[in-house]
């Protein structure tokens, strides 16, 4: 799947010394092509969430245009967007994203149970617990994440925006807070994920993450500029 | 969080244990003596429900200290029947006094009863409670 | 949240218990009354519990000549008259509570009679007693009064006034009973012949004659007799039930509004502490609805989780103890039927289930407009 940006920016009302508005996000336009691992990195605060979320199609532009493939993501109406994010888009979202009264192997199911037709809750069970097994929490499977670990905690979030097959990985920081160990693995599997003919995002400040990367682009105050 | 929850309802079990033994001798108790001192049959009645009470206390104090689950099901067990036996006791196995209004009848039967299925029912969850430990 | 809602309808549910129960107390008290006029000896009047003696069964007695039957019977307007006997009693096997006898004439009776045929149908006999519903005897025990053995013929059925704490009997085995007194030394049937006395004359009126006209009546013509208005005795007690009815539901709706007050600050600090599950959701597809409908349904089946528990409470702390409910308000205490205590459960059920979802409407107004990115940033 193809992810266009057109002309994307993001504005917030702010009191500042020059103006009463700032730019998150300048106007900028991104091409993301199917089976590339892009690398977007900056420091914090240099509008790179901001951009991923206006790719997800959680946060709508000032300006410019989202296309998945050929489609308007922010002409769609609420209830047909949702559908497509959750048919098409995987996010790994940073920090610890989960619902703390689902054991991990349900919070994996998540997505596939939402739009469920009747009939597929054994197929999904088995591709969520065969998710965990490649990233190696199998065993923790019916127990409450909150018992997890930060790098336990965040292969679980890449399990659940796996389970779907969508076209789209879009990850934030995934490898924050997380040990050499970790970070390798979430690398690893984004990686793999790339291979396997994904559309794959990756925002970081790390500089680690680049040699993972087909693609490099750099946020400052902003502002988007590849590498 | 069971480990939690069984210590309340172990401890739930010793409070009303206790309320049940100290409610029926000195608030929900049975109708006073005569000005001769002689007392009615429901006195007896009180004094049975007391005895319970306090058996029921002694049960329930082991209780929290035991930490197999499977003496805590067997104690729950033995409440909820004693509870039931000290519900039944007033009218049931002593009758107590002829008139419906008094004191025996109006407030210690009724209390005793409360008392007692709020006991059984307590003691119901916590024999679950100790169900659900060994199937994690 | 549950605990707010079982709060609710415990309240609610034990508020109409008790008001539905003190008016079921009333009404079976004015399903009692035949009588419209009651005429008694002109010191009983001066008793100010006067009142509970003739209609709620309360211990007391007094007595007159029987021949202001004849008299009160000739007065244009009263279309039937019947006496009653009473005499209060400590059963020798009735602990030490006192016991109110009732005599009355089952030939010229049409107050106690239809009452009692719906336990007991067939005749009074010598010595037969009928007992109230408070009387813990079984039919054909014996009963002592005065020394003098009777046997229960029936218990009646329970009118939550303390005529449940009486025993009727028809005129010749109380007369029986006046005398057996009367040797065991009771100063007032010390100086009469009991044959010869009464202790009230229950009278009907005529349609269309005034009871008020005719109460005036006897009260001018006959010095030593007073007459009462039944009416006026129950519209006390009406008044004060109305008075504790007023207390008990204002109380409910403070209840109610102090409750949906405490939920809708709930919800909204429960709403905001889960923004971050939330925003997961809706990171992975859920509409703006979806959240919304998440949070209503919740909050009604906490509501109703609620409901349930609030009533089974009231259930367990208010049913049991309806005596003492009685002994305490000395107010006539029933039980409302199967339908009317079914309606006010489900009643009470209803509003902690509604309760949840109109105390979440503007949590899940509020959570279906999260800004997203925000919330999964902030993590």
């Amino acid at each position: 799947m193809i992810l266009k940006a057109e002309g994307i920016s993001k504005r917030f009302l702010r009191n500042t010394s020059t103006s009463n508005f700032s730019y998150a996000v300048n106007k900028t336009d991104i091409i993301l092509s199917a089976g590339k691992l892009t690398a977007v990195i900056g420091k914090s605060g240099s509008g790179k969430s901001t951009f991923l979320s206006m790719l997800a199609g959680l946060l709508v532009p000032t300006e410019g245009k989202v296309f998945y493939d050929d489609k308007d993501i922010y002409a769609l109406k609420d209830k047909d967007l949702s559908k497509l994010r959750n048919k098409e888009v995987g996010i790994i979202p940073q920090g610890q994203a989960y619902l703390p009264s689902l054991t991990v192997l349900e919070n994996v199911m998540l997505p596939c149970r939402m739009y469920a037709s009747k009939g597929e809750e054994e197929k999904t069970r088995q591709k969520a617990l065969e998710l965990l097994e490649s990233l190696d929490i199998a065993t923790l499977a019916n127990v409450y994440p909150s018992e997890l670990s930060g790098g336990e905690c965040r292969r679980l979030s890449i399990a659940r925006a796996f389970i779907r097959e969508t076209g789209i990985i879009l990850a934030d920081e995934p490898t924050a807070d997380l040990d050499e160990e970790n970070t390798e693995i979430v690398l690893k599997a984004l990686r793999s994920a790339a291979d396997k003919n994904k559309t794959v995002l990756l925002v970081t400040h790390e500089k680690d993450a680049l040699t993972y990367a087909d693609d490099i682009y750099n946020m400052k105050s902003g502002t988007l500029s590849k590498q | 969080m069971f480990k939690k929850a069984k210590t309340v309802t172990s401890i739930l079990q010793t409070l009303f244990s206790v309320a049940i033994a100290l409610g029926v001798m000195f608030v929900f108790h049975a109708c006073p003596a005569h000005e001769d001192g002689s007392y009615m049959s429901c006195h007896n009645a009180q004094l049975a429900v007391f005895a319970v009470g306090l058996g029921l206390s002694v049960v329930s104090v082991a209780g929290v200290f035991v930490k197999s689950s499977a003496a805590k099901k067997i104690i729950s067990v033995l409440i909820a029947l004693a509870a039931a036996v000290g519900a039944y006791i007033p009218q049931g196995i002593i009758k107590l006094c002829m008139m419906n209004t008094m004191r025996c009848h109006s407030v210690m039967r009724p209390a005793v009863i409360v008392l007692s299925i709020i006991l059984i029912i307590i003691s119901v969850v916590d024999f679950v409670l100790n169900l659900k430990k060994e199937e994690n | 949240m549950v605990i707010i809602s079982a709060f609710l309808s415990f309240c609610v549910f034990g508020g109409s218990l008790i008001l539905s129960s003190l008016k079921s107390g009333l009404n079976s008290l004015q399903a009692r009354l035949g009588a419209d006029i009651v005429a008694v000896p002109d010191e009983a009047a001066k008793n100010k519990d006067l009142e509970a003696i003739l209609i709620q069964g309360k211990t007391g007695y007094f007595y007159m000549d029987r021949s202001n039957i004849d008299n009160i019977a000739k007065i244009e307007g009263v279309e039937a008259v019947s006496p009653q006997y009473f005499l209060a009693t400590v059963s020798e096997g009735c602990c030490s509570m006192p016991v109110q006898v009732i005599g009355f004439e089952p030939e010229t009776d049409f107050s106690v009679k239809p009452w009692i045929q719906k336990s007991y149908k067939n005749n009074i006999e010598l010595d037969d007693v009928l007992v109230g519903a408070n009387i813990n005897t079984q039919v054909g025990d014996d009963l002592m009064f005065y020394g003098h053995n009777c046997k229960v013929a029936a218990r009646l059925e329970t009118t939550g006034t303390e005529l449940d704490n009486a025993v009727y009997t028809n005129a010749d085995t109380i007369k029986v009973l006046m005398a057996a007194a009367k040797e065991k030394g009771i100063e007032l049937l010390a100086k009469n012949d009991p044959d010869t006395l009464i202790s009230s004359v229950l009278i009907k009126v005529k349609e269309g004659h005034d009871p008020q006209k005719i109460a005036g009546e006897i009260n001018v013509h006959y010095k030593n007799v007073s007459a009462v208005q039944t009416q006026s005795m129950i519209s006390g007690i009406a008044k004060s039930l109305g008075g504790i009815s007023e207390v008990v539901q204002i109380l409910m709706w403070v209840v109610r509004i102090l409750s949906l007050g405490i939920m809708i600050a709930a919800f909204a600090m429960i709403t905001n502490e889960r923004k971050q599950e939330f925003a997961v959701l809706r990171a992975i597809g859920a509409t703006r609805g979806k959240l919304a409908g998440i949070i209503l349904s919740e909050s009604f089946i906490t509501g109703l989780l609620g409901g349930v528990l609030g009533v089974a409470l009231a259930c367990l702390l208010i049913l049991p103890f309806g005596g003492v409910i009685e002994q305490k308000t000395s107010l006539p205490y029933l039980l409302p039927n199967i339908g009317s205590a079914a309606l006010a459960v489900l009643t009470a059920i209803a509003t902690s289930a509604v309760a949840g979802p109109v105390a979440a409407v503007f949590s899940a107004v509020k959570i279906s407009k999260i800004d997203t990115s925000l919330i999964l940033r902030s993590n």
